[in-house]
């Protein structure tokens, strides 16, 4: 599967059977994903996909370290990664219904090769969207800090400047144009030398 | 004939009540045919239980509402009825970073309460010497353990994003990590505390009891759609796992619950790992000497079972408050449709147990147990 620049997706297999992650690493393979390496579970793993920087990780359902990987992208902002598991329950109620609701990356045994380039795409879609949500909550946080430094500032301003509310939101409305810094930093310079004051 | 049910586990001393509920025959009085599956990592259980393949699970209190408000997986409404006790986590350090602490303070064995303001000591020495950031692992992002880690660095005013780092480890990892020197410390609950230090890997410093008095743990999850399709079942699966709290609290059923538990089907740790913390002693380095918390995990008494919704109120704040869900939703109806009190009264009232008839009970208030209604609470405060 092509990236959109022209290179392939690198994929990174964790699993301890060898054999079967060889099987998949093939079908991966057939499938147009770059393998770039098979790993052994294990507190390490973190580590070393740091280092390899995949754009997706495929790891057995069976192995612990399925939370760790997962939870790289909500506890951090940094390196967070698509997950796919894959399981040897062929008939596992989880992987079927997993597939038809198309939410999570689920590959069974013996899924067919064409079915596992679809989930490896469906997760990658899923995880950009998911990504997107945490963006926008991520700016969401900030805008109310942002918000709630200019109400303290300007409550500042109108103790010591005599202004009336509207004056304070306008100056320093104002004093980030001129100094073109962001509200917040305006906001914050008037709390720390006010603020001081009291 | 028997109702047959599945109900998913995490390998931990907490998931006794439905270990013993099956092996103690209180689930098939109920008429249950009860399987459980041991499960490596909470993604699955969670997964397995919102696909069906799971009628029932032992969960982190708030997986329950990050489930149901779609956070970090599938969205689906899940409630419990029934908490599986309070108590049983605590902060554990690696060797180097306990020499680290007691150099600071030299009686820190004896002062959890003076943990935090030593480590914050530690932090900013290593800012200074342009040391890397400490890590510590918790067991899942949305976990009692993270939002207890934050409030202890919180009281000595360290930062989780600034001045550590956290990441995720299993509880069946987190000893191996500390070890191998990936992380400094972590928050776990037992048996994985003791076993680091009987294993001279790490030392435990702080339990979870002494960061908030009876704070909440795991819960018994179920999709609301299946307690809708199988309200029967699933009170009498809370009656069979409320006789099961009722015997853990027992004194004389101790040597049966740890041999229960060690077993390999189930927790599989050494017996000496899982004694400690049903006894409420927290070993300390050199084993000669433990200290005393008595309520290190108290599974029954103190309405331990109760679904407090100011427990799940608490866990939806730290939620907002960490970043991990927006501020724009009604946490009142999150708390009311997850946390049911209405069906574990229900439960109890039928088997002539009575029960408080408040759904909250104030939290940060009490040092001492208290009495609300008749009925003895537990002390309540924060560090």
């Amino acid at each position: 599967m092509v990236k959109g620049s022209g290179e392939f997706l690198r994929v990174v297999l964790v699993d301890t059977d060898t054999a079967r992650s060889a099987l998949l690493g093939q079908a991966l393979q057939d499938q147009g994903f770059e393998v770039v390496e098979r790993l052994s579970p294990g507190p390490s793993l973190l580590a070393q996909v740091a280092r390899i920087m995949p754009d997706m990780i495929v790891i057995d359902t069976d192995s612990p370290d399925r939370d760790m990987l997962e939870s790289v992208s909500l506890l951090s902002e940094h390196n967070p990664l698509p997950v796919v598991m894959f399981t040897d329950e062929d008939d596992d109620t989880v992987v079927r219904e997993a597939i038809r609701s198309g939410v999570s990356g689920y590959i069974a045994r013996n899924t067919d090769p064409d079915r596992v380039r679809s989930i490896m795409r469906v997760a990658i879609a899923r995880f950009r969207e998911y990504q997107a949500l945490k963006d926008e909550l991520l700016q969401t946080k900030s805008e109310l800090q942002t918000n709630k430094m200019v109400q303290k500032a300007k409550k500042l301003l109108v103790q010591h400047k005599n202004t009336t509310e509207q004056e304070a939101h306008q100056a320093i409305i104002k004093m980030s144009m001129d100094q073109n810094k962001s509200l917040a930093d305006v906001a914050q310079n008037i709390i720390s030398v006010l603020g001081m004051e009291i | 004939m028997l109702d047959k049910i599945k109900v998913g586990f995490s390998p931990l001393t907490d998931s006794a009540p439905l270990i013993v509920a099956k092996e103690e025959g209180f689930f098939a009085q109920e008429g249950l045919d009860v399987t459980l599956r041991k499960e490596v990592s909470w993604a699955n259980i969670r997964d397995k239980l919102v696909y069906g393949e799971f009628d029932a699970a032992h969960m982190l209190a708030p997986m329950l509402m990050a489930t149901t408000l779609g956070l970090g997986g599938v969205k689906k409404p899940l409630l419990t009825a029934y908490s599986f006790g309070l108590n049983g986590n605590a902060v554990s350090v690696s060797n180097v970073l306990y020499e680290a602490m007691v150099a600071c303070e030299p009686r820190l064995i004896e002062c959890p309460e003076k943990t935090a303001s030593v480590l914050r000591q530690v932090v900013e020495a290593r800012k200074e010497q342009s040391k890397a950031k400490l890590r510590f692992a918790v067991v899942f992002p949305f976990s009692m353990h993270y939002y207890l880690l934050n409030h202890w660095l919180q009281t000595a005013g360290v930062d989780l994003n600034e001045d550590v780092e956290v990441l995720v480890v299993p509880p069946s990892r987190v000893v191996q990590a500390l070890d191998e020197g990936v992380i400094d410390g972590y928050c776990v609950g037992e048996p994985w505390n003791t076993h680091a230090v009987k294993r001279q890997v790490g030392v435990t410093i702080i339990t979870g009891y002494e960061i908030w008095n009876n704070a909440p743990e795991k819960v018994l999850a179920v999709t609301e759609e299946w307690a809708k399709n199988n309200s029967d079942i699933h009170e009498r699966m809370v009656w069979a796992l409320y006789q099961a709290s009722q015997w853990i609290d027992q004194a004389e059923n101790r040597p049966a619950l740890i041999s229960y538990l060690a077993m390999e089907k189930y927790v599989n740790a050494p017996i000496s790992s899982i004694e400690n913390a049903l006894s409420g002693q927290v070993c300390n380095p050199v084993c000669k000497t433990c200290r005393s918390v008595p309520n290190f995990s108290l599974p029954f008494k103190h309405q331990a079972n109760f679904p407090w919704q100011s427990h799940a109120e608490w866990i939806l704040q730290q939620m907002q408050a960490l970043g991990q869900v927006s501020t724009d939703f009604d946490i009142k109806a999150v708390v009311a449709a997850t946390y049911r009190t209405d069906l574990y009264r229900k439960v109890l009232a039928a088997h002539s147990v009575s029960v408080p008839s408040g759904n909250s009970k104030s939290e940060g208030e009490h040092a001492v147990p208290w009495l609300s209604e008749g009925y003895l609470l537990g002390e309540d405060l924060f560090l």
